[in-house]
């Protein structure tokens, strides 16, 4: 290095030093470190009584977005919908082929409902630690959050009975191993427990006079209805792959339980003006709270539109331009599919999504009786649901149709897009036209929804090669 | 001028240029001259020229003299050194009675071994005192060619330095890796500096956007012209002392700073055009099934329709003879294959203009540097051939403005401020692999749908509803390409995309010589950017009732306000004890950077006009906040002994705001050792005139993500009220990841220098890298979060050759060529899954994936494989029985795994044994698909998956890896006459170079949107056609599964394509008129060129062009912008453009 000369002025060897040390101080400022994060809540928020009612929020949110989801992987597979599009992950849903974990849709929609399982529960925790802490009160925690948090638990536990063959249950640092087909009922035996609590403390409040409970305490009778009901069915088509379907008595499930809960559903409908007979509970979704599956690949992308076995495809086949369904006692364009397929269209990219109702509860006590040879109960139930729509009554006596096959209608249109149909198809025997015949849902009526890659490569308990069954 | 005779940066000498310029002494002289070629006997412009042992100095004019006054009396020795040649001494006797006369006749080198380089280095060195690469690019070497944009500026300038296009619409960025990809996760651009300043390198749009290309780049806010030189750093061992940022390298722009004297005004102006190559799409083909509508509907049955519905579908979705000859105007028969010419509508010849203005000077105290520019270009991309009132457009307008001043208030101190300022309008059309897109849905459409029945029913046009002055058109509304899905290309293109923004850059630089052997440098400064996007989708833009998407409208907007604030503050205390130098530098930087984004869309409009996102009925807005901090502290000591052998030893410390305030310091060292044997007085090997050899190793890091460390919820509303959800798992041990590298190097200059070799070799280990794992979704936490548990390895060789091959008066020839080698490889994933890039697209098929073993037999290793980041991994076809196939891998490890005979057996297994077909089985197959229930044959013949690693996994094969072995440039730079300079430059890309070919995967294989090439749609005629017979339907399924068949689920199967190429990317013409003939026109100096750019392309590549992505920069999230690389998705093919330019000063 070349040696500077200079002349004239004494080095000032002060001034170095001096600026040497502003510098390194510079660097010592570690306030400067402490950033602060306003995008996101912190994780110990969730366990702020303040923050209950947003915790119940979001689960709200975290489990009507997952049942949207997978819903929709369902309606694919089943007849209720058909593949018009381009992704071939959804035309493989089309054909009846379900198991494949790295179907990129199924893949997508598993994690929604992991999130929401998991989230459910962990509200569920948060709020009994709020309840003995003695926090549940008007002023503090609102005690109707509390049968909330078991509504929403137990409405991911069904949807993961009703839609998946296996499931891990597991928690933050702690995966858990899969739960085998063949055992796959306890995950409604635990929805069904989730339901006793909500229910009870439901009662409580409603007893106490509350009436903010009511729609809630009718949606846990609804949904305990419901899941007493599907593990009806699973037991005989829920153990596929491990065990083939065995249908009986036709395919009519018959729980007194799910009758029980169902006319007790009915009745606090009935028994509230705001809630009324024709109840549901429904989720809605919109730019500024969540979106829906299926308004986005339905409706928006067009990927898939309304099956066949529903209305008539428009003249590109993107879309639809009216519903084909004839109500089999009037030969008439059935009014209910109607007013469901053009709300759907409606809704565009936000239709609205039916996880209960009131119809619903109806059909169960039809099928427990009609199950039971009960052709009595079976008609009232069944013409009380038609009178809705103004459509005219069953004849018990003389019948326009035969009373499955009725109930096999009914279910049809009025659980429209609801992720029932695919157990009913099997159950009932009703194969999809567009089924190819070497298809899963062909060859292993029964059969629903794998663990997705995601899990399976990441959850070391379960292990990569569960990927490739 | 030699294209490798880059100026000295003549501002790292500016305080010894006025310092001459100062009195010193009553007792002084002044020594005149001129500095000319040794054998052209041109003027060399921008020598510096010192006086040895003092701080005087000066730099020779445009004729190439100098004056130094104030030199001390007696005998002096003055040194004069420029870049591209050597440096040479000369000693002369000075007198106060007369002016001494000393000239130098300097001999070209292509050597730069006392380049003076500042970058990295803790103050301004030679290079050859350092034992790692810098990188330097000087702004003669870019001034004839043709370059507009800081990306083009750099581009195949320098070995490893990939500038990676993404497609041929205008003011798109280009994505920038040095050696590679140092991080698994973390942004792999490189660290950009101006004057010492961080800058924005970020790019791409907001919320809003277009699809993928067309995505602008915030370093190309940066004014090519204002250039005066580039640094550039190319891994850890040289960019340690930038800490935990600097993992994927640092690059510094100077710019210019003018030189005293009086006002110097340059101008500059461009007039260009610009066109798509020929043939890059290929033609749309299809064939008709029917002969009329009538034997159509007769059909129904085959479809499973009701005649009502395929009265219909005949109208439109079929291919009908009788309506496809009236819409293309011509016969059309039916099973025979024909095309359209469609997407050719969209490509006209595309314009460009450049207007820049420059004035420089100054005196002793003050120096100053204005530049200002305007620069417009309209890409070849149109719409006006389609439809005039579509929106899209293809246009990049740019505003830059600049200045510098430099104060010497006083003898030994120098102040500097710059400002640098850039107003941006670019809009893109929709485009890339976006079903909405302009060109993709024109490249998808399939010909005969081709349909123009939404006229028809109003009456319009022909009997089909076709414009009868142009039959491939419609009359009115309807869809003339065929769209398959989705949106008519006209529809498409009345979608708009644009940005506009405001960059500016600013500093304040304050460098004061404290004592002789002490220097104080300080460095504050501010980069701000605001980008506002927006994309427009006008209220009822349906214009031909086809799209379902959005038709009320929508307007998205988005802004991002980035803000970045550099301190940077160090001392240098150099000092010479005997034969030893010693040069020690302390000093410390800090980096705030803030960003916001936040935006928004509206959509459904409630009436035309109205194109306000608040004016819509749904809405929806978003609003983030980042903040980062980084402080550092660095101390460096380089020993020197006897000016020939270098020892550097340096140390960063590090503390990021993304691990708090009691986060430990981060600490990276440096080590290297630089000899240079030729300097040695003893050397005496004549063949060599110039020797260096050069070692380092150092490290550098790379920080998370600002809030990566945190378990956090985010907002999560339902419609009973606020809410959240789980959303970042968090991970309290979380650290930077750390780049190790090592490299040695050579340099060695042959032939009196004239002759230049430089080699390098390196290898690079990230270790903590951090990895993006993908935890159980089940446990309630969905996103991926970075654990530092991967290792990731890089090695390669950079080679340079420069030679100049004739240096007469008349001829100068100079070429040179540069190549990289590079070879990555994730030696670890740490246990974590394969992480696919690209989200859940299963088209994508790049992945990041640990090792691999293969065995030959049970318990017998035939191979570990290692992945490089990004490797292609899918479907594969069963193979050939030739080379006896065996798994290599799973329970059946060592048996022959499914295979085919030629001429024996297929790869099908359509009666699903297990086994391949014989041929007759797939002939009798072939024949059942043709009964009434498949009128897609080719949909149901799907052929057999193979599984070398016997893991059931049928999309795990390795197909190959995006990035190629060897890239790299050569060219020519030529000088005739003194006054004609011709300037050539090829880039090229080789040697197991894979490009996935997504368009055509589509284009061949799929049923709604693509099966478009006239390949695919001749193997579906013969399949169809009642006439074809058996043996060609049997090759029609053979090419079908070795040549077509595509898509989910088998994604990667028929879409890789080597991707070698060589391109011919840069032609500069430039003739220097005479002074006397400029002068003659009022100016001093007058040039004009002819430049061109991407005028060639050699490649066995099928696809649009080798260089397209489907992402830009900028364009995709974190991962994809690190991996996501050479997929050929919908993108346009660089365009041809040629330039030309006038440049005059006075």
């Amino acid at each position: 290095m070349m040696r500077i000369a200079i002349a004239g002025r004494r080095p000032r060897r002060g001034a170095p030093l001096t600026a040497v040390g502003l510098m390194l101080c510079v660097t010592a400022c570690s306030g400067l470190l402490d950033v602060d994060n306003p995008n996101s809540v912190p994780a110990s928020e969730i366990h702020n009584p303040r923050s209950a009612a947003a915790l119940l929020s979001g689960v709200h949110s975290s489990v009507s977005r997952a049942i949207n989801a997978v819903t929709l992987v369902e309606a694919t597979a089943s007849d209720e919908l058909d593949w018009v599009g381009s992704r071939d992950a959804w035309r493989a849903l089309d054909a009846g082929n379900l198991s494949d974990p790295f179907n990129e849709f199924t893949d997508a929609a598993f994690p929604t409902l992991g999130q929401a399982r998991w989230f459910a529960d962990e509200a569920i925790t948060v709020m009994n630690e709020h309840r003995a802490a003695g926090r549940l009160a008007p002023g503090n925690v609102d005690p109707v959050l509390y049968p909330r948090a078991y509504l929403y638990g137990a409405l991911a536990y069904v949807t993961i009975a009703d839609l998946f063959d296996r499931w891990a249950f597991s928690d933050v640092g702690a995966p858990a191993p899969a739960i085998a087909p063949a055992n796959m009922r306890q995950v409604y035996d635990t929805a069904i427990v989730y339901l006793d609590r909500g229910i009870q403390y439901a009662d409580s409040l409603n007893t106490a006079g509350s009436t903010a409970v009511r729609p809630w305490r009718l949606a846990l009778y609804a949904l305990r209805a419901r899941a007493k009901h599907a593990r009806a069915i699973w037991d005989m088509i829920g153990p596929v792959p491990d065990a083939p379907a065995n249908i009986t008595n036709g395919g009519l499930a018959s729980d007194g339980g799910a009758v029980a809960d169902a006319q007790a559903a009915i009745a606090q409908a009935l028994a509230t003006s705001s809630l009324g007979p024709d109840w549901k509970l429904t989720f809605a979704y919109s730019a500024t709270t969540i979106g829906g599956d299926f308004g986005t690949w339905v409706n928006d992308r067009t990927e898939m539109r309304l099956g066949d076995a529903y209305v008539f495809g428009s003249a590109s086949n993107k879309t639809w331009d009216s519903t084909r369904v004839l109500d089999p006692i009037t030969a008439q364009r059935d009014p209910v599919l109607n007013t469901t397929a053009t709300a759907f269209k409606a809704g565009s990219v936000y239709p609205t999504f039916t996880a209960l109702s009131v119809r619903e509860a109806r059909l169960i006590v039809a099928e427990g009786a009609l199950a039971a040879g009960d052709t009595t109960t079976f008609a009232t139930q069944i013409n009380t649901l038609r009178a809705l729509n103004t459509l005219p009554a069953w004849n018990q006596a003389t019948p326009q149709i035969r009373a499955d096959s009725l109930l096999w209608y009914e279910r049809q249109v009025n659980l429209y897009l609801q992720g029932r149909r695919l157990a009913d198809m099997y159950r009932f025997g009703i194969r999809a036209a567009k089924w190819q015949l070497s298809s899963e849902a062909v060859t292993q009526p029964g059969r629903f929804l794998p663990i997705t890659a995601r899990e399976c490569l990441s959850n070391p308990l379960i292990g990569g090669a569960a990927c490739r069954i | 001028m030699l294209w490798s005779k880059v100026l000295t940066p003549s501002f790292l000498l500016l305080p010894v240029v006025l310092a001459g310029a100062a009195p010193l002494s009553a007792q002084t002289g002044t020594i005149r001259g001129e500095i000319r070629e040794a054998s052209a006997q041109n003027p060399i412009v921008g020598a510096q020229i010192l006086v040895v042992g003092t701080r005087l100095g000066a730099v020779s004019d445009q004729q190439g003299n100098y004056t130094l006054t104030n030199v001390p009396l007696g005998r002096i020795t003055v040194r004069v050194r420029m870049l591209g040649y050597s440096s040479m001494s000369s000693a002369v006797d000075v007198s106060s009675d007369a002016p001494a006369t000393l000239n130098f006749a300097l001999s070209p080198s292509v050597i730069t071994l006392e380049e003076v380089v500042v970058t990295g280095t803790g103050g301004a060195v030679e290079k050859k005192q350092l034992g790692n690469t810098i990188a330097t690019i000087d702004s003669n070497v870019i001034k004839n060619a043709p370059v507009q944009s800081f990306s083009e500026a750099i581009a195949a300038r320098e070995p490893g330095v990939q500038v990676l296009p993404s497609s041929g619409l205008v003011g798109e960025g280009a994505r920038i890796r040095i050696r590679g990809n140092a991080s698994l996760s973390q942004n792999n651009e490189p660290v950009v500096y101006v004057d010492g300043v961080r800058v924005d390198n970020g790019g791409g749009f907001t919320i809003a956007g277009a699809g993928g290309g067309g995505t602008p780049s915030r370093l190309d806010d940066i004014n090519s012209e204002t250039i005066e030189r580039v640094e550039i750093l190319k891994g850890a061992a040289a960019a340690t002392l930038y800490g935990s940022e600097a993992n994927a390298g640092v690059i510094q722009v100077f710019t210019k700073r003018g030189t005293a004297g009086p006002p110097k005004f340059s101008f500059r102006m461009d007039q260009g055009i610009s066109r798509s190559p020929q043939g890059a799409f290929k033609p749309l083909a299809g064939f008709a099934r029917y002969a009329d509508t009538t034997s159509c509907i007769a059909d129904a049955a085959v479809f499973g329709r009701t005649v009502t519905a395929q009265r219909t579908a005949c109208r439109s979705t079929i291919g009908v003879a009788d309506r496809l000859s009236a819409i293309y105007g011509r016969t059309i028969t039916p099973f025979q294959v024909f095309e359209s010419d469609y997407i050719n509508d969209f490509f006209d010849t595309g314009y460009y203009s450049n207007y820049s203005a420059n004035v420089s000077g100054g005196g002793p105290t003050v120096i100053y540097n204005v530049a200002a520019r305007l620069n417009r270009e309209d890409g070849p991309f149109t719409v006006n051939r389609v439809d005039r009132a579509a929106l899209a457009n293809d246009v990049n307008r740019k505003t830059f403005g600049s200045a510098s001043i430099v104060l010497f208030p006083r003898q030994r101190l120098q102040l500097r401020a710059t400002a640098m300022f850039t107003d941006v309008h670019h809009e893109t059309p929709n485009n890339g692999n976006n079903i909405y897109g302009v060109l993709s849905s024109a490249q998808n459409s399939k010909p005969e749908q081709s349909d123009c029945e939404e006229s028809r029913k109003l009456g319009l046009g022909g009997a089909f509803g076709q414009d009868p002055a142009r039959p491939d058109r419609c009359a009115g509304p309807g869809d003339p390409s065929g769209s398959g899905a989705f949106i008519t290309p006209r529809e498409a293109a009345y979608q708009k995309v644009a940005q506009g923004a405001e960059h500016f850059n600013g500093s304040l630089n304050v460098n004061y010589q404290a004592v002789p052997t002490v220097k104080l440098d300080l460095t504050l400064g501010m980069d701000v950017t605001n980008a506002n996007d927006f994309e427009l989708l006008p209220f009822r833009y349906n214009v031909d009732n086809y799209t379902t998407n959005e038709i009320l409208g929508r307007r998205t907007v988005g802004n991002r306000n980035n803000r970045q604030f550099t301190l940077d503050g160090k001392a240098t205390w150099s000092d010479r004890f005997s034969q030893f130098t010693s040069n020690f530098v302390v000093g410390t930087q800090g980096f705030v950077t803030r960003e916001q984004d936040k935006g928004g869309f509206g959509r459904d409009f409630p009436g035309p006009g109205i194109e306000i996102a608040g004016a819509g009925a749904i809405r929806q807005i978003q609003d983030t906040f980042l903040s980062i901090v980084n402080l550092g502290a660095m101390a460096q000591e380089q020993v020197g002994y006897h000016d020939w052998a270098f020892l550097t030893l340096g140390a960063r410390w590090d503390r990021n705001s993304a691990f708090g305030e009691s986060s430990p310091w981060a600490f990276y060292p440096k080590l290297s050792v630089s000899l240079v044997p030729s300097d040695l007085p003893s050397w005496h090997v004549p063949q060599i005139s110039s020797l260096r050899l050069r070692a380092a190793v150092g490290r550098s890091g790379q920080q998370p993500g600002a809030f990566d460390k945190f378990t956090t919820y985010a907002s999560l509303p339902s419609e009973l009220g606020p809410g959240f959800q789980p959303s970042n798992l968090g991970n309290d041990s979380l650290k930077p990841e750390v780049s190790t590298e090592r490299e040695l190097g050579a340099e060695v200059g042959l032939l009196q220098n004239r002759l230049g070799l430089d080699v390098t070799w390196w290898l690079r280990n990230t270790v903590d890298a951090l990895v993006q794992k993908q935890f159980p979704a089940t446990a309630g936490f969905t996103s991926p979060q970075l654990v530092n548990i991967g290792w990731l390895q890089g090695q390669g060789w950079d080679f340079k050759v420069n030679a100049l091959v004739v240096d007469r008066a008349n001829l100068s020839v100079n070429v040179f060529a540069n190549a990289a080698f590079l070879s990555q490889k994730i030696m670890s994933m740490g246990g974590a899954a394969p992480i696919k890039v690209g989200g859940s697209y299963p088209r994508y098929r790049n992945f990041l994936r640990g090792p691999d073993t293969l065995y030959s037999a049970p318990g017998v290793i035939d191979e570990i494989r290692y992945y490089a980041p990004g490797s292609l991994l899918g479907a594969a076809l069963i193979p050939t029985c030739s080379g006896g196939p065996i798994y290599r891998g799973g329970p059946n490890v060592g048996q022959a795994r499914p295979c085919y005979t030629p001429g024996s057996t297929v790869p099908y297994d359509t009666d699903r044994n297990g086994q391949p077909d014989t041929e007759s089985r797939l002939q009798f197959y072939i024949d059942s698909l043709r009964t009434a229930r498949n009128p897609n044959p080719l949909d149901a013949l799907n052929p057999m998956f193979d599984d070398e690693d016997g893991d059931k996994d049928v999309l795990d094969n390795y197909l190959g890896k995006p990035e190629p072995d060897w890239q790299g440039a050569f060219g020519a730079n030529i000088t005739l006459r003194r006054n004609l300079q011709i300037n050539v430059l090829f880039e090229y890309k080789a040697g197991n170079y894979t490009i996935t070919n997504l368009t055509d995967a589509f284009r061949k294989s799929s049923p709604t949107i693509g099966r478009n090439v006239r390949g695919a749609a001749e193997i579906e005629a013969t399949l169809l056609n009642p006439a074809s017979t058996p043996v060609q339907r049997q090759a029609a399924a053979m090419a079908w599964a070795r040549k077509y068949k595509a898509l989910s689920p088998y994604d990667g199967l028929n879409q890789n394509e080597s991707g070698d190429f060589l391109r011919w990317r840069e032609l500069g013409i430039t003739y220097l008129v005479p002074s006397s003939i400029a002068r003659r026109f009022g100016v001093d100096n007058l040039a004009v060129s002819l430049t061109g750019r991407n005028i060639r392309l050699w490649t066995g590549y099928t696809g649009i062009d080798p260089e397209e992505n489907t992402i830009g920069r900028g364009g995709g999230g974190q991962l994809d912008n690190n991996y996501l690389d050479a997929v050929d998705g919908w993108g346009l093919p660089l365009p041809t453009s040629w330039t030309f330019s006038v440049r005059f000063g006075f």
